[in-house]
Parts: structure tokens; sequence; C-alpha cells
């Protein structure tokens, strides 16, 4: 365990060497938030509602989103990709160590870097904005809640080894990682909330993990999630499934790995 | 007792073909050619304890394939690979406990902080004890003099000292093997000549092998007795670097120094040496004669360099 929190604390010091880019990625997350603020607000700001959703609502919405993101899609595994063409997986692969560990662990420190960052923006954020914050103060329900950011943590994590593993057959990994990129901006309920789409489309999405990252943990944070059970559940099942295949995925793509040059 | 054994060991890697041209490359859009491309095939030796044994051969020979094999960093296509008793390639925690994998070209410390951490770090990682760790990393440090620049970030550090952490953080937890890919390339003679010194003394000073690649010959004359020679994926030679000669080169020189202190050399059969220098000797304005093993690098360049085998 100690050789994991070491690698946690040389990844957060790694993190702290690029202060520019730190503070860009955090305007960059705040500018996140602007962007659907200002069309909500070109929709809604007159009063009314869409799809059961009044401004407030769709603020506390979007404001849910902002905090979950940082703390689900934070990530260092999106660099798998790029370390297995490059040769640099060669490094954790030779030293005694478990590599989904490895990445796991320095996702963790990714996080916990973002969730310290909040607490500075989300004053920033309420301050010029001031979105109606919901606190929810059913601790039963905050705990489910945690259970669900929690498989939404792993999903997210098995989604990004298994996209990254695609380097072990091709070199063309920006493209599939864009599209997913996109992909992930609407299915995960980033922009808005997922039942604001039509049923054929809803029924679609919700046949992915996707919106098990970010919509379904926050609609039981909210309380306002009536089958939330059964959508632990179907994550916890998401999460067993994601891990058989990344474990396979993973299991035959080293086979092919080359440790090439840079 | 052998610490390394491979049986019939080969390698084949799927390559994606390119055709020439613009018109071609659309072509490879559609309908890509793979074609196997064959970097080891079918390689048997053995390496012992405490070894210093050195592969050599022109880039592309198959020599850092099968170092990655050894390690267990590639799978191989077919044979057998034995390192300390374990198979590399299932990475077991005791076998990598008791490798370490240094390649010249590549950058296994942390890019953008101070070699120390990498050092600490690896000390973690291999579960070393406080005081084995500080007595090994101020040995080390001593060794290879780079004790003012522990706290520089590696990306600031020259390649020379860069390659001194890169051996420190390959060192750090005493593997019993070290697998050196190319350890002196892109080096000046100067830091190439204190990296071979380096590499003498650890050997040395205790029982672990350390297995180098290289295509300087200057390497292998110092550092090597065991050599083996690969090119085209198969082994050419594999024995003692003294026995090369005596095996590929047919002829021997002789230098002949005349009476105004003249030079002349003459390549001469092996069977013939003795006549010929006592011909050469009734020449009455001969002074002296030497009688001379070709060179071990013309021996090499000439085994890589003719297709039916060296002629020298």
């Amino acid at each position: 365990m100690h050789k994991y929190l070491s690698i946690f604390g040389i990844t957060l010091q790694e993190i702290f060497t690029y202060r520019l880019n730190m503070v860009m990625w955090r305007v960059r997350q705040i500018f996140v938030f602007l962007i659907p603020f200002f069309i909500w607000r070109a929709v809604l700001g007159q009063g009314g509602d869409i799809y059961g959703y009044s401004f407030a609502t769709i603020m506390t919405y979007l404001f849910g989103t902002t905090v979950l993101r940082s703390l689900v899609m934070g990530s260092r595994t999106i660099d798998l990709g790029w370390m297995i063409n490059s040769g640099s997986l060669t490094i954790p692969l030779m030293r005694p160590l478990n590599i989904f560990s490895f990445f796991f662990i320095r996702d963790l420190a990714d996080k916990l870097f973002n969730l310290t960052f909040m607490f500075i923006e989300i004053p920033l954020i309420l301050l010029i904005f001031k979105p109606p914050v919901f606190i929810q103060t059913n601790p039963l329900i905050v705990l489910y809640a945690t259970v669900s950011i929690l498989l939404a943590i792993i999903i997210y994590f098995f989604i990004n080894v298994i996209f990254g593993s695609l380097a072990f057959w091709t070199r063309d990994i920006w493209a599939p990682r864009f599209l997913l990129m996109v992909i992930m901006e609407i299915a995960t309920g980033a922009m808005f909330p997922l039942d604001m789409l039509p049923l054929f489309w809803q029924k679609l999405i919700f046949a992915t993990p996707f919106p098990y990252l970010l919509f379904i943990p926050l609609k039981i944070y909210l309380g306002t999630d009536p089958q939330f059970l059964s959508h632990i559940l179907i994550a916890l099942g998401w999460v067993f499934f994601l891990g058989v295949i990344t474990k396979l995925v993973w299991r035959k793509g080293i086979k092919s790995y080359e440790a090439e040059g840079r | 007792m052998p610490t390394i054994t491979a049986h019939n060991l080969r390698k084949v890697y799927s390559v994606q073909k390119k055709r020439p041209g613009l018109s071609g490359s659309l072509k490879d859009l559609f309908a890509p050619i793979n074609e196997e491309k064959v970097a080891v095939q079918d390689v048997s030796f053995s390496i012992d304890e405490g070894e210093l044994v050195g592969f050599i051969g022109p880039n592309g020979a198959g020599k850092t394939t099968t170092l990655k094999m050894l390690s267990g960093l590639l799978y191989p296509t077919s044979g057998e690979v034995r390192v300390l008793g374990f198979d590399p390639w299932k990475r077991e925690y005791d076998f990598l406990k008791q490798i370490s994998l240094v390649m010249g070209q590549k950058n296994q410390l942390w890019w953008d902080l101070p070699a120390i951490e990498s050092f600490n770090l690896a000390k973690d990682i291999y579960d070393i004890p406080q005081p084995v760790y500080k007595k090994t990393l101020y040995d080390l440090v001593e060794l290879l003099d780079i004790g003012d620049v522990l706290n520089v970030q590696v990306r600031k550090l020259s390649l020379g000292q860069r390659m001194k952490a890169e051996l420190v953080a390959a060192l750090i937890h005493t593997p019993k093997i070290l697998y050196l890919d190319e350890p002196t390339i892109g080096l000046d003679v100067v830091m190439q000549q204190s990296m071979r010194q380096f590499l003498k003394d650890y050997n040395q000073r205790g029982d672990g092998s350390i297995i180098l690649t290289s295509h300087y010959m200057d390497d292998v004359k110092e550092l090597c007795k065991h050599v083996v020679i690969i090119d085209n994926g198969t082994i050419l030679f594999d024995g003692l670097l003294s026995n090369i000669i005596a095996k590929f080169s047919k002829h021997k020189i002789i230098e002949v120094i005349g009476g105004k202190g003249e030079l002349k050399t003459h390549k001469v059969l092996r069977g013939q040496v003795a006549e010929k220098a006592a011909t050469l000797l009734k020449d009455p304005s001969v002074v002296d004669i030497n009688i001379k093993e070709i060179e071990i690098e013309d021996v090499i360049r000439s085994i890589f360099s003719a297709p039916t085998g060296p002629d020298i």
C-alpha cells in the first residue's frame, strides 16, 4: 500500500510543476459552466419552464454536473494511449506494481487536486452567477449518492483503460478519443438533463454506461430519481461488465505491446 | 548455473507496409498491406551468474528485441525463456524485484521532478529498508559522482548526467540482472569512458549479471568477455570475445620494418604465415618483422558486411 501512496504523492507533485497549465485548466472549468449558463439564461431567463425544468432547477443541475465532473472525470489514465504508442508504458510495466492500481491511484490524485480547487471555484461561481444551490439533508440519500459517485469513478476508469488500449492495435487514437469525448459530453448529461431528450434517445443513451457517470449520481443526490436503487444496481452491473472487458482487452493487447522507442 | 536460458526464441512483428506516394497512401487507407517482420528467429543461448555479456550487432539486428523478451516486456512468438527460474513474461513481483532495464534512448525518471524524487519512489516501490536505501544511494551517487544534481529537475540535466541518474534509479534495489540497451549512445567520449568504468567496477563488486547491447565496439571490447553476435535475428557467434578472431579471421598481418624505419604490412593466410615471414626476412633491408592478429573491429565489421561470411 505504501508504494501506491508514494505514487499518489509524486503524481500531485507532477501536476504542481505545471503551474500555468494548472491555472488554465481551472479557468477552463469555469468556462465549462459559463457556456450552458448563458444558453439557458437566454431560453429560460424570462421565466417559464421546459420539460419540467425552470431556470433555477436547471442552474442547480448544471452547477451539480460542474462539481461532479471534476470528481468523476478527473483522470490521468487518459494518457494511456499515448504511453502505449510512445513506449513509456514500459516504465510502470517493469516495476513490481499492479498496473491497474498504478493508473487508478494516479486518477485519484488528479481528483483530489480537482476537489481542492473546487473549494476556490465554487464560492467564485456562487458569487458571480448565484445559482440556486441544493443541499441534500437526508443522510441516506447522501449515502446512496456517494455510492453512485464511486461507481461512476470506477466505470469512467474502465472506459479510459479500454479506449487507451486501442493503441495496442492502432496508432490512430486521437479521433476515437475525441469522438468519445463529444459523445460523453452529451450522453453523460453534462450539457443538459437527459430526461429532456425524446424517449427514443433516452432509451438509446440509457443502454450505455454514460448516464451513470454524471446524470444518475446527480439525480440521486437531488432526490429526483425514483428508481435510484435499480439504477445503482445497473451501475454495479456496468462496473462488473466493463471490468471483465478491461481485463480481456488488456490481456490481449499487452501481448502485442512492442515497447517502441521514442 | 545459468541465470538466463533461451531456447529457440522467436519474435515476429506485424508491420503495415506503406505504398509509395500519395496514391499509395490512399490505397493503404482502404486496403492496408500487413507484413510479417521477423525480428528474432530461433535464438538460443545461456548466460551464467555474474557474467557481463555483450550483444553486438548492427541496427535492427534483433538485439533490443531479444533484450525486451528477456526482461518480460515482449511476448515471444515462440520459444522459451527462463530468467532466475522465472518466465519473464508473467512479470511476477519476485522476478521484477530482481531485474532492472535501462534503455539508453528512453527516460525512466520522472521528467518534471528532481531525480531524487524518482529514487525515493523506487525505495517505496521496491520496499527497500531506509538504512539499506541510504547506503546504496550514497554509494551509487559517490561512484557516479552526481551528488550535486540530485535536486535538479531531470529535464534540465545533460544527457550524461541523466544517464548516470538513470543508472542510480536502476540499481537502487540492487538487481541480480541489469539489462542495458545501448547505455553509451549519444554520450561524448569522456562520458562513455566513465560509464564503462562504472559498469566494470559495479560488475566486479557484486555477483549480479549485466547484459548489454551496443553497436560501439569499444563498449564490448572493454567490458565483456562473453559476447553474442547477432544479425538479421540470428546468432552468428556466441562465446569468448578472444575466440572471435580465431573463428572468423583467416588472415594474420605481418608488419615489416625497413632500414629507414618505413613500415609495410602484408595480409597473409594463417597457414602461410611462417613461410611468408621467412621469405620476407631474407631481404637484407628488413630490420624487424611483427606478426599480428587483425583488429577485432575489422573482423566484426567484415562479419556484418559480407553476405557469404567473413573474408578477412
